[in-house]
């Protein structure tokens, strides 16, 4: 089987949504939702930016470097 | 129990891209990193506003190998002791970072402290979990680290690339090397990470106590780091059938905090770099201008990604070589660096006109497998330069062989060095032994 190199665009979006989603959850007030999520949107990060769908161009536009570690 | 690595690739989206994307990639990054730190790092604004550069003025990568200064390990001391305690490297306030580790200290100067963000942290570890997925490592792996989980960041970065994997990890920081061997042989170990002078001291104990690692283990990979033991080919081949398992060699720093390139499970000879994490060039360390592919060379590393204390072209003193990426057949685009670090700058001495590093008198001795533990100084000695190696053997070394022993080492590093050394058997036990990184070569001339 072809080993697959790149997700879809579906896929890239919806890694992108779960990051907001994710990302605003770790703004709540009861610490097992903030810092659960806080840690899983960090995590997150990572894929995206090794996926490079970081950039201007891609679904997570402006979830750049640093923007709210 | 040696069995085939599995092959793979963790982002093949990156890894198998065309090289001329790989590099404007690495651009966008590094401009982002370059803004960053103008913005954000007291440290980087006013080291660039001294050489009269703005982020504007880096719109290529040959901008930024021209114009760009670079960070030697001085100038990150200077900064923490005009600036205590962590200098003006930090671009967000304490409170966001997450990790505190230093550098090991074996250099005999103060250690750097550095700080992570979450990030940055999880970017580490992501770091190690790419390099150990290409070399093999899968869900299914036992894992011991046998560390001792200190501040010195050493193989955390590997305990959480490990974790990501969804290996069992086995943390052994304290516990003695008798009973490290033993859990290896009782639980079924497929991956042992640790330094290479361990390994050696695990294989020591190992014989001393009558076990068999290589017949008796599931043992599969050794993941060693931290020094430049795997390099060595005497030390790597010693490791590698006292084990019976593949030796794998992974590189980093801790100033960067990731894992900069590291073997995959083809075991080319080379270590293929994180290049979409890290930007490497390998340059003259006198005159800084590149040298090319195939040409001996001191790294300048620059992480692609750091939140907490960006670290722009940090010479790091380490030797490299830089083979381009077909030289492996993986098919993976980024390039390699010949056998990994293969010495240090600052750790180059000449004895009687030889340049001479601790990697090649260790290259020598490790052909001696009757060699336990070794020493080495330069020496002046009725005011001669002298090269003192001193050497303890294994218990099992029968007394009339010694003196024999000796006079081989003699002779092959006559042969190999154009030195011919004092090889002083020592008591057994008499020898410094080194869980983390070895120092077994001391310039005693300088103490004058």
């Amino acid at each position: 089987m072809e080993e697959k190199r790149c997700l879809n665009r579906a896929d890239e979006q919806e890694l992108a949504t779960a990051y907001k989603i994710l990302q605003k959850l770790s703004e709540h007030d009861l610490p097992v939702v903030r810092f659960n999520c806080r840690k899983a949107k960090n995590e997150l990060w990572q894929a995206l930016f090794e996926l490079d769908l970081l950039d201007e161009s891609g679904p997570a536009a402006g979830l750049g470097l640093l923007t709210d570690g | 129990m040696k069995v085939d690595l599995p092959h793979g690739y963790w982002n093949p989206k990156i890894e198998l891209m065309p090289r001329n994307e790989l590099m404007q990639l690495q651009l966008r990054r590094l401009k982002q990193v370059i803004r960053y730190a103008w913005e954000m790092c007291p440290f980087y604004r006013d080291l660039m506003k001294r050489h009269g550069i703005t982020p504007g003025d880096i719109l290529t990568l040959e901008d930024f190998f021209k114009k760009f200064p670079v960070t030697r390990r001085d100038d990150l001391d200077k900064d923490q002791l005009d600036h205590p305690p962590y200098g003006t490297r930090l671009a967000l306030p304490l409170h966001r970072a997450l990790r505190y580790h230093t550098t090991s200290g074996t250099t005999g100067k103060p250690p750097v402290k550095a700080f992570d963000t979450e990030r940055d942290w999880i970017w580490g570890g992501n770091a190690w979990a790419t390099s150990l997925y290409n070399f093999g490592v899968r869900p299914n792996d036992v894992v011991m680290i046998a560390f001792g989980y200190g501040s010195f960041i050493g193989f955390w970065g590997a305990h959480y690339g490990f974790e990501k994997i969804g290996c069992k990890v086995l943390p052994t920081g304290g516990m003695d090397t008798k009973r490290r061997i033993q859990m290896i042989l009782d639980l079924g170990i497929t991956v042992l990470c640790c330094t290479p002078s361990y390994a050696l001291r695990m294989l020591h104990v190992a014989n001393e106590e009558g076990l068999e690692l290589a017949t008796g283990s599931r043992l599969n990979m050794i993941v060693v780091a931290g020094e430049p033991g795997a390099s060595i080919a005497s030390t790597r081949d010693l490791i590698e059938r006292g084990f019976n398992a593949h030796l794998g060699d992974f590189m980093g720093t801790t100033e960067t905090a990731g894992m900069t390139a590291s073997s995959c499970s083809m075991l080319c000879g080379g270590l293929h770099i994180n290049e979409d994490r890290f930007l490497t060039e390998v340059v003259d360390p006198s005159t800084l201008e590149p040298v090319g592919y195939g040409a001996r060379g001191m790294m300048v590393v620059t992480p692609l990604v750091k939140e907490a204390m960006p670290l722009i072209r940090y010479a790091t003193n380490d030797i490299v070589v830089l083979d381009k990426s077909n030289v492996c057949p993986c098919g993976r685009v980024f390039d390699l660096f010949r056998g990994g670090i293969l010495g240090r700058y600052d750790d180059m001495v000449k004895v009687r006109g030889v340049q001479l590093t601790p990697q090649m008198v260790e290259e020598i001795v490790r052909c001696f497998p009757e060699v336990e533990e070794f020493f080495t100084t330069v020496e002046e000695r009725d005011g001669l330069d002298t090269l003192c190696i001193k050497v303890e053997l294994r218990a099992d070394v029968e007394p009339r062989l010694v003196e024999q022993i000796s006079v081989k080492i003699k002779e092959r590093a006559k042969a190999e060095l154009g030195l011919t050394p004092v090889v002083p058997v020592q008591p057994s036990g008499s020898l410094p032994r080194f869980e983390l990184k070895a120092r077994r070569f001391k310039d005693l001339r300088l103490k004058r």
